[in-house]
This record gives C-alpha cells, structure tokens and sequence, in this order.
C-alpha cells in the first residue's frame, strides 16, 4: 500500500507531518489506507472516517480520510467512539465512521463497543456532525505546532513543561490557547534570556566518542 | 545537559520523544489475534468432526496473520504457508469451500502439504474463504486426525459458521487497524511536538525566528548522525527543563518564577 492509496492531499499532510521524524515503523498513509478498505468491507456505504488525537493541552489534531468532500447532507449515518478512555496519554481520542445510508453502522457499533470493553451509550451513533465539509487531510496541525513552540518558548524562560502549559491554558489576559501561544511567540524574539548558569552551546550535545 | 545525567535520559515530565511506540502496535496485533483464536475456538464447537481450527487473515494472496485453536493447528498451517501450498491456499484462491477427503489416499492435490500434514497426524482438512462483499479476506480451516472426517453436516456448518466468522474477524481487523493508526498518529505527534518546543527553546535562546531556529535544530541534529531529529529536540528540551531547575535554585531573578496559583 502506498501514498496513491490515499488523497493527494492526505498524502501531503502526512509527508509534511512525517517529515523529518524516524519513525519509519508508523506507516501513516498505509495504516490509513488499510483502514479505509477495511471500514469499505465492513459498511458497504461507508463514506469515510476521521480520527482524533489531543496534543498538548488537549488541542486536537483531526486526520480525515474519506472518498470525497463530505458535507453533512451527505452523511446518513455516523458512529463516534472513545479510543482508550482509561489511559491518561489517550484521554480524547475518538474516531467516527461515516455512511451514506442509515442504521450502516448500527452493527459496528455493537462489535466495536463491545471489544473495547465500553458501554453500548459509549457509542455515538448519528450525533452531531461537523458544520463544515469534511475533506481528506490532516486538520489541526498549525495550531499544533504554534503551542508546542510556545511550550518551548516558555520553558526557555524558565518554566517547567507543566508550568508552561498551564500559562497557557490560563492566560493572564484572557486569551484563549492558541492566540495566547501566538503572543508568546511574537514576544519570544528580541527579548533578552536570562542569565543562564552556563550558555546554552550545540556542543553541549556529546560528540559520538562521548556516548 | 549536566555533567551528573546521562545524555538523553534527563526527565521532562511526560514530554518525552517516544520510540517505543511499536510495543503499542505489537500490542494491537496482539488484540487482534486474541480475536482471531476465540473465532478459531468457537469454530471448533460449531464444525462437527474437527479436531482443530486455525483463522488465517490475509491481504490479497499474502498471509498477515494466523491464530488457532490449539498448537497442532498452527504446525499444519505453518506447513502449509511455508510450502505455499494446500487447500487453505486453494479455497482462498478459488473463493470456495474445498474438503479433502483422506489425505494422501485419493487426494494427491498438494503432495509436500499432505507429507508434512501426516507428520502431524492430520488425515482431514476443511477450508472455508472468509468472504466479505465478493472479497477474500482469510479462512477457516478445520483439521482432523480421522480420515474422511468432514461429510456435508460438517462442510454446510463450517460454510454457516465462515459466513459470521467473516464480520467478526473483519470488525476486529478494523479496530485492531484504527488503534494502530491512531497510536501512530499519536506517537507521531510526540516526537513532532517535541520538535517544535526545541525550536521554541532555541527561538527564545538565540534570539532566531522559527525558520533560523529549526535550521538550527537541523544542523545540530547533523553532528549525531546516530540520532534522530526528535531524539536530539528532546535533549535540547530536557536541557532546557534542567537549566530552568538551577536557574530557580540559585534564585536567579531573570528567570520567571511560575504563579503560585
């Protein structure tokens, strides 16, 4: 399976968002191709699917992958369902199927429930739906990034990584996360760090012999 | 980086570049074959005569995975895949049902498979495709160690069974594939997060913008070329971290005290 599994565009989100990290073993696009022809198998009229994740302060980064801009008059049926509810580092991940004829789902959402151990109210079939289209891509990324450089910016300044997410999460000025990211960043260059015990170096790092 | 910790092994409070995420896909395709062997035991109740029942998953004509019922049924279909040959692969690649009769009297279809079936004492086999909107996606396969063991009850049962068998083992197939992506994803994302604080760090530090700051970050990453990017983001970062705990204990006034709130 390859990048011609998926859309163009999903396929660039995710050359962009596997850009330079080494993780060769997480083959985003084939997993994602894999599951559409899996969801194809299961639900006949399955339009697609989207899958959520929470970074930092729980800012969500979407990854869609359908056939073809879906709007919410395209959806007859959708299905919406907590992945690893328990465990603290997935708290607010779901994934939501969508189809084009009602009650497609209906059957899924009994399997899928109940091995995930979950309550049959755990799913959520025909919820809300989007407002806007959904189309194939990775949505969230930019503010994604924004957050996690303001993060850094902070801990720069001297606080801790759980300090400097709740400063942003709690802005004096009432900002809400990603415009109070935003102004870190834009106060970030021009000011003047504090004293360090020694000068940040690159050559802090050890060399190879080092190791 | 202080001289007293090891590089790469300076805590940051749940802000760590991960590569340890496979264990996490190990253990989806873990879930999945759980799956995989209460289908193959349940078809052990539900197909007269067997002995044991192996579920083999598959991706056009390659095997991604097989579980059985007993240890027996994982030789045979060991045997079966390493010769590529048997008629597992045969009802797969025919898309129907196909029982043997006697192995090795009569049924000379699959010569290597029937030497090494016999070796484990199986006389029998039953292979049902697992089929889904026209689309092979595995088998059941029931084994037996008397001869002729499968007559029309076991072979109409076994097709009955194959039928439900196809749904579940894709339904699990498909979750097991959704908690791959998604710990994908999320494991993706640490490492990127972690990338993009470093280069808030040196934005900060160095007075740079982004673009100078993740030049920089790659041209550091260059002098380890036995690390990848995250790995060295993550030093940076925990540099970081730790430079702020001094700061903090010798009361340096630069360094901004958190809000006791």
């Amino acid at each position: 399976m390859t990048f011609s599994a998926i859309s163009a565009v999903l396929a660039a989100d995710l050359h962009e968002l596997l850009s330079e990290l080494s993780v060769a073993q997480f083959d985003l696009p084939s997993s994602a191709a894999v599951l559409r022809r899996d969801l194809r198998l299961a639900v006949r009229s399955a339009l697609g699917f989207s899958l959520t994740v929470r970074g930092p302060l729980q800012l969500p980064v979407t990854l869609h992958v359908v056939d073809a801009p879906l709007h919410r008059d395209h959806v007859a049926s959708s299905l919406r369902l907590p992945l690893g509810p328990t465990a603290a580092d997935t708290a607010g991940t779901t994934v939501a199927f969508y189809a084009d004829r009602p009650g497609a789902l209906v059957d899924l959402a009994a399997d899928l429930t109940a091995a995930l151990r979950l309550p049959l109210t755990a799913a959520e079939l025909d919820g809300p739906l989007p407002t806007e289209v959904i189309s194939s891509g990775v949505v969230g990324l930019a503010d994604f990034t924004v957050v996690s450089r303001a993060v850094g910016v902070l801990i720069a300044q001297g606080l801790t990584v759980a300090e400097a997410r709740t400063a942003l999460a709690s802005p004096d000025d009432g900002h809400s996360l990603v415009p109070a990211a935003c102004d870190v960043l834009t106060n970030a260059r021009g000011s003047t760090p504090p004293s360090p015990t020694r000068p940040f170096r690159s050559t802090d790092l050890p060399s190879e012999d080092q190791q | 980086m202080t001289q007293d910790q090891p590089f790469g092994s300076t805590p940051t409070e749940s802000f760590t570049h991960t590569s340890g995420g496979i264990t996490d896909v190990i253990a989806t395709r873990a879930t999945l074959r759980e799956s995989m062997v209460a289908v193959a035991r349940s078809a052990v109740s539900a197909i007269p005569a067997s002995d044991g029942v192996g579920v083999t998953l598959m991706a056009g004509s390659a095997v991604v995975m097989t579980a059985g019922s007993a240890d027996f049924v994982m030789d045979v279909d060991a045997v079966q895949y390493g010769l590529d040959e048997g008629p597992c692969l045969t009802a797969v690649a025919e898309g129907r049902t196909l029982s043997t009769g006697t192995l090795g009297r009569g049924e000379t279809r699959w010569p290597r498979f029937t030497a090494g079936a016999a070796a484990l004492g199986v006389r029998s086999v039953a292979s049902f495709p697992l089929v889904l909107h026209d689309e092979v996606i595995g088998s059941i396969n029931a084994y037996a160690f008397a001869d002729d063991a499968f007559d029309g009850v076991s072979v109409d049962a076994g097709e009955r069974f194959a039928a439900t068998a196809a749904i579940a083992v894709n339904h699990a197939q498909l979750l097991a594939t959704t908690e791959l992506l998604q710990t994908q994803l999320r494991h993706t994302l640490t490492d990127r997060g972690v990338i993009e604080s470093a280069v808030g760090v040196l934005m900060f530090r160095g007075d740079l913008d982004d673009a100078q700051a993740h030049d920089h970050l790659r041209r550091v990453a260059e002098l380890h070329p036995d690390l990848d990017l995250a790995a060295v983001a993550q030093v940076i970062v925990s540099d970081a971290v730790v430079w702020a705990g001094n700061a903090r204990q010798h009361n340096f006034p630069e360094a901004p005290q958190p809000d006791p709130e």
